[in-house]
């Protein structure tokens, strides 16, 4: 017969609860108690808080990127060939999945800009105005009052007393400060590339006007870049009637790699790829990812020090409660009982801990969430923290954490089963 | 009616290069309802045999029936068991569990048993009234006197009603007053419950009142007196 698994409540309850009832019992088993208790708590609660602000981080992050890139692009197999004006080719891609949304054609190319002494490196993207906003989503990104349809209209300069009309820019908000410009200034394309002209090799300057600018949110996009028309573009760089690759916005962008793929079976052959989100950005999503396990690791670390001392306790509380094991073994309480107390109390602490730091963690999220925490959001910006919170971790943090917990109290387990129950009683009696 | 037969039962320890016999074949029996003293100097044996009748100890060789049963044929699962329903315990002091109150202790070998709670805590209400402890049977051991506590701990050994009752020094650790308490509850548990009772006593007037008395040394039964 096993001990009632009653009188194992019993004792649990008394020896993890009750004793918190008479202060002088408070000091030697309710301390032993809430010590590893508070360990697992803030092991749970700073892997929760952690993982979660990275989890906002992470997905404010992709949104960003996912807002302002294609899901999947379409370029040429060979680097940087340029892909001969075909409609049919775009219709033709969209109709292999259903999954794609929208599809348009884009140019890009490095670029000198150029105003007064001031000059700057930039990128120059060349976009359908009408086809782009499907792909992109870049309308609230830009300055008020412009559409992208302001890059089809040619606009004279305020800052240049000649009455041409130029083509129109948008730039990037950090850029346009850079060169110290405004909206309505003009600005001067220069190519990186000389062209042989008539007086030999010179690079081709092309006076643009800038029509409004783009504010991201998304460092690198912010920095230097110049959008265009795909005409006034492919002008600039001298192509005739090609697009540098197409730009698919697709309904489920973790799905980007699995079409990507099926794209591929039709395109190869024809000299084409997709390339997705993830592969244009795969540095970025390995560092992120590689942070998020490094983050993980320290976080692991901390509930394994909360569970070194759930064994650290229990293994004191068999030297400090020798005797009353001794005498529940002279009442028929079998080693295995005892080795059961034990894992209960681990479990049982693990439980507490998980709870408690889950509680603490939820307030504290709630918080960074909604209110500005004066230390933190001025080192990050001026909005309070985005957080993810996702359940599928929380409930592999939660059994973690109780498992370790329970493993934790496997050394006291093993150890109680050793207790020598005569060289107790004989050197109590 | 035999409630305990011992046949030539040995108990050795190996003490550093050499065998200590602890107990060197001793044989007796005690009748049901019986009360035995066992005395005997420091080191005679005395505790070795009650840790051994107690089923917390094992015999190196030899045989002890109790109640007809051999404990020792079992698992220690089932030797746990045993010691809980047939055998209770008083020691001479630190018998009870620290974080639970008098009512609690007593009940414990019921629980551990998986007898129903309220069944069980029925019966220590008697057992606690019997010891004379009604009124303290909510009080912690802290806050019980020496006596008290040692008659929490009678109550406590009787609660499964066990075939055997075995005592260790239950009044050493007592004033001359207390002891003669504890000594006269043994008296009147044996009478009112016919237990069969083994106290291990220094107390040579104790020892004396009880109706029988083994004396052991050096590990031999000295001699085994009982009162006309």
């Amino acid at each position: 017969m096993a001990a009632n698994s009653k009188a194992i409540r019993f004792l649990l309850h008394r020896y993890l609860i009750s004793s918190w009832a008479s202060k002088s019992r408070r000091s030697a088993s309710a301390i032993g108690v809430l010590l590893p208790v508070l360990g697992v708590s803030i092991g749970v609660f700073a892997f929760t808080v952690v993982l979660s602000v990275m989890g906002g981080f992470v997905t404010n992050i992709k949104s960003h990127l996912l807002n302002m890139q294609a899901h999947i692009e379409v370029v040429a197999i060979e680097r940087g060939k340029q892909i001969p004006e075909n409609k049919d080719l775009m219709q033709q891609i969209q109709s292999i999945s259903s999954e794609i949304l929208a599809i348009s054609p884009y140019q890009s190319g490095d670029v000198i800009l150029q105003s007064g002494s001031r000059g700057a490196m930039a990128r120059l993207e060349g976009i359908d105005p009408a086809l782009a906003e499907g792909t992109l989503s870049l309308q609230k990104y830009l300055s008020e009052d412009i559409t992208l349809n302001i890059l089809n209209r040619k606009l004279p300069a305020e800052n240049i007393t000649k009455s041409d009309l130029f083509p129109t820019v948008i730039v990037t908000l950090d850029l346009m400060n850079l060169l110290g410009l405004h909206v309505g200034d003009s600005l001067t394309l220069v190519s990186t590339i000389p062209d042989d002209g008539i007086g030999g090799l010179a690079p081709t300057q092309f006076p643009v006007m800038i029509a409004g600018y783009i504010s991201s949110g998304n460092f690198s996009f912010n920095q230097k870049r110049v959008i265009s028309s795909l005409k006034i573009t492919n002008q600039f760089f001298q192509y005739e009637k090609s697009w540098l690759g197409l730009q698919l916005k697709i309904k489920s962008p973790l799905e980007a790699d699995k079409i990507s793929q099926k794209l591929n079976k039709i395109l190869k052959p024809m000299g084409l790829r997709a390339k997705p989100w993830t592969e244009s950005n795969s540095a970025l999503l390995k560092v992120l990812t590689l942070e998020r396990f490094g983050m993980s690791f320290v976080m692991l670390m901390i509930i394994l020090v909360g569970c070194f001392s759930i064994s650290i306790s229990l293994l004191l509380t068999i030297r400090r409660k020798s005797n009353e094991m001794a005498i529940l073994r002279s009442l028929g309480f079998e080693q295995s009982d005892l080795s059961k107390l034990f894992l209960w109390q681990g479990f049982l602490i693990g439980f507490a801990g998980v709870i408690i730091g889950l509680a603490l963690g939820g307030v504290a999220l709630y918080c960074i969430h909604n209110y500005q925490i004066p230390f933190i959001t001025t080192s990050y910006s001026s909005k309070p923290l985005p957080v993810l919170i996702d359940i599928y971790e929380i409930v592999f943090i939660s059994f973690g954490s109780i498992f370790l917990a329970m493993l934790a109290a496997v050394w006291p387990a093993i150890e109680v089963r050793n207790l020598d129950v005569i060289e107790v009683l004989s050197v109590r009696n | 009616m035999i409630a305990v037969q011992v046949d030539n039962l040995h108990k050795t320890y190996k003490v550093g290069e050499g065998i200590l016999n602890a107990l060197a074949g001793i044989s007796f029996k005690i009748n049901r309802g019986e009360v035995v003293a066992v005395v005997g100097e420091s080191g005679s044996g005395k505790s070795t045999l009650l840790h051994i009748l107690g089923t917390l100890d094992s015999p190196s060789s030899g045989k002890i029936l109790i109640d007809g049963k051999n404990p020792f044929e079992k698992r220690d699962k089932s030797v746990s068991t045993f010691r809980n329903l047939h055998i209770g315990f008083v020691f001479q002091h630190n018998n009870l569990l620290p974080e639970f109150n008098a009512l609690e202790n007593t009940m414990m070998p019921g629980l551990i048993a998986g007898f129903p709670e309220k069944t069980v805590k029925e019966k220590a209400k008697i057992l606690l009234k019997k010891v004379g402890l009604t009124k303290r049977e909510l009080h912690f051991p802290s806050q019980l006197s020496g006596g008290e506590q040692q008659r929490v701990a009678i109550a406590r050994s009787l609660i499964n009603d066990p075939i055997l009752l075995l005592a260790d020094e239950p009044s050493g650790n007592l004033d001359s007053k207390n002891a003669s308490h504890i000594h006269e509850l043994f008296q009147e548990i044996n009478q009112s419950l016919k237990s069969t009772v083994l106290v291990v006593t220094h107390n040579k007037e104790f020892a004396a009142s009880l109706p029988r008395r083994i004396r052991l040394r050096d590990g031999h039964i000295l001699s085994d007196e009982q009162n006309s």
